[in-house]
């Protein structure tokens, strides 16, 4: 009993710091933002206005074009990417090969890509597209091979030893061993996917949630932006969040099967 | 494992020569082969233009990157010490690692202009979410049974700090360089690209508005060889430096 309260306790007490920082910054930029607006920064309550307006006035309905381009970038990365660890981990050739590749591919700023793209691919979808996937493919196919690394190998020889077939042994314990490291591959490579489309929104075509922040930064619609960004950074906070869930719960469960 | 190491050598000639291949047949104006983007690679050396938009966007790189150290390495090293300061600053932080910082990039330009710290800026908030995260956890790699051991046996607060705690954390600010330094990279030419026509940004915007693909394939070849370098050079430090720590590395 005395624990348990101890531990609701220690809850408030967790809790409490990041609430109160989080109301402490909002109360700072409502005061900053009412007496010093010229500097650029519009009080909170002003902004969220300009949000709602946003949002009403259906100028969010650009998101989703945006969120169409994630989907198709995002979903080409993941099959890519998760069928090119799949070949890293058969193949010790090919690990041997691309894998000092694909671990530099990641110190790339694949910003620098964007104008490339635009010249082979043309102005419209290609390049959007084509920067999703670059952000995001090399994330997920490190994290594929990583996880599939993961495996103990004294499973494996166990369940060899015991006579599993090589398709059982695949499905009963170096799936559930990988999932983790594989989602939170799937996480980051779908973090990254947004960052490429409002890299691309902005590069390639004033098009999608991008586009609306800087045609609002060109007319000078200072709430609006602010309220903008604060959408796109919410949208990605939640895609994040409903991740690791979904993470969380395939995860346990793949734990469970593998004891 | 002779042939796998030939293979490896072999590699990298047949990407170059498939690049080569691919540009002189199929590529036209808008793929140019290898030996035409190194051909405009030393001419724009030679001329001049790329050294000197080179060093201008890395003045920003270099200001910009060196705030997010001076910021991040205090902010991270506090994070990881206190768990007030944790779990006051931590919500900020860990939306800025899961949200697309280059959303900002409107916001710097209204609020700094068409100026070099404006690009200074957005190199910061770009590099410095990953740093202090890493700085952080490398301040929480150390065992606080050394710490305590420490304590108990009377040692000093400068002895704690420059043999224990800053030893410690080291594996994780250096992993902090190397993984935010890319980033940085990236914040400097997202500024020059989208809101201030400078440097490396200019260069890249000159050659696709005058569809000068040689040139803009040499700039691009300039700014991956930057990141993998500045990467890999944070890197081979980390190694010198700690050669004990290199598997956790």
């Amino acid at each position: 009993m005395g624990r348990a309260a101890g531990g609701l306790r220690g809850l408030v007490i967790r809790n409490s710091a990041p609430v109160a920082s989080v109301v402490a910054v909002a109360v700072a930029w409502e005061i900053l933002g009412r007496s010093l607006y010229l500097m650029g920064l519009p009080a909170l309550s002003t902004v969220l206005a300009a949000t709602w307006r946003l949002g009403v006035q259906g100028d969010l309905i650009v998101l989703g074009d945006s969120l169409r381009h994630l989907a198709i970038g995002v979903g080409i990365a993941l099959i890519a990417g998760l069928a090119t660890g799949a070949l890293l981990v058969i193949s010790k050739r090919l690990e041997l090969l691309l894998l000092p590749y694909i671990n530099a591919a990641m110190a790339l700023p694949m910003v620098a890509f964007v104008p490339i793209f635009i010249l082979v691919f043309g102005f419209r979808s290609g390049p959007r597209i084509a920067t999703i996937v670059a952000f995001s493919y090399f994330v997920v196919v490190i994290n594929t091979f990583a996880g599939a690394r993961a495996v103990d190998p004294e499973l494996l020889e166990m369940a060899e030893s015991m006579g599993s077939s090589r398709l059982r042994t695949f499905i009963s314990i170096r799936v559930p061993a990988s999932l983790p490291l594989v989602m939170q591959g799937i996480a980051l490579g779908i973090g990254r996917g947004i960052i490429g489309m409002v890299t691309g929104e902005y590069l390639v075509a004033t098009a999608g949630i991008g586009g609306l922040l800087l045609t609002l930064a060109q007319n000078y619609r200072l709430p609006e932006l602010y309220g903008g960004v604060l959408v796109v950074m919410v949208l990605a906070v939640v895609v994040y969040l409903a991740l690791c869930r979904v993470e969380a719960r395939i995860t346990s469960w793949s734990m469970g099967s593998a004891r | 494992m002779a042939r796998t190491s030939l293979e490896r050598v072999c590699f990298p000639v047949v990407l170059l020569g498939a690049w080569e291949l691919v540009g002189r047949t199929v590529g036209g104006l808008l793929f140019p082969p290898f030996t035409a983007t190194l051909a405009s690679l030393a001419s724009r050396i030679w001329d001049g233009s790329l050294v000197e938009a080179f060093l201008t966007s890395n003045a920003a790189l270099a200001i910009g990157y060196a705030a997010a150290l001076a910021v991040g390495m205090p902010l991270g090293i506090m994070m990881g010490r206190s768990r007030l300061a944790d779990s006051l600053a931590g919500p900020y932080l860990q939306v800025m690692m899961v949200s697309p910082v280059i959303a900002l990039v409107p916001v710097v330009l209204i609020v700094l202009g068409l100026s070099l710290s404006a690009r200074a800026t957005i190199v910061f908030l770009f590099s410095l979410p990953h740093f202090t995260f890493n700085v952080r956890a490398g301040m929480r790699s150390i065992d606080p049974a050394l710490v305590e051991m420490c304590e108990s046996f009377g040692a000093r607060r400068l002895f704690l700090w420059t043999r224990v705690l800053l030893p410690g954390a080291m594996p994780g600010i250096l992993a902090g360089v190397w993984n935010s330094i890319g980033r940085a990279i990236s914040g400097m030419i997202v500024a020059e690209l989208t809101i201030v026509s400078a440097g490396l940004g200019r260069l890249i915007r000159t050659s696709v508005d005058g569809f000068d693909a040689s040139a803009l394939f040499a700039v691009t070849l300039v700014l991956a060889a930057e990141g993998i370098g500045l990467t890999y050079a944070a890197r081979t430090l980390a190694h010198r430096l700690m050669p004990y720590r290199s598997e956790a590395i």
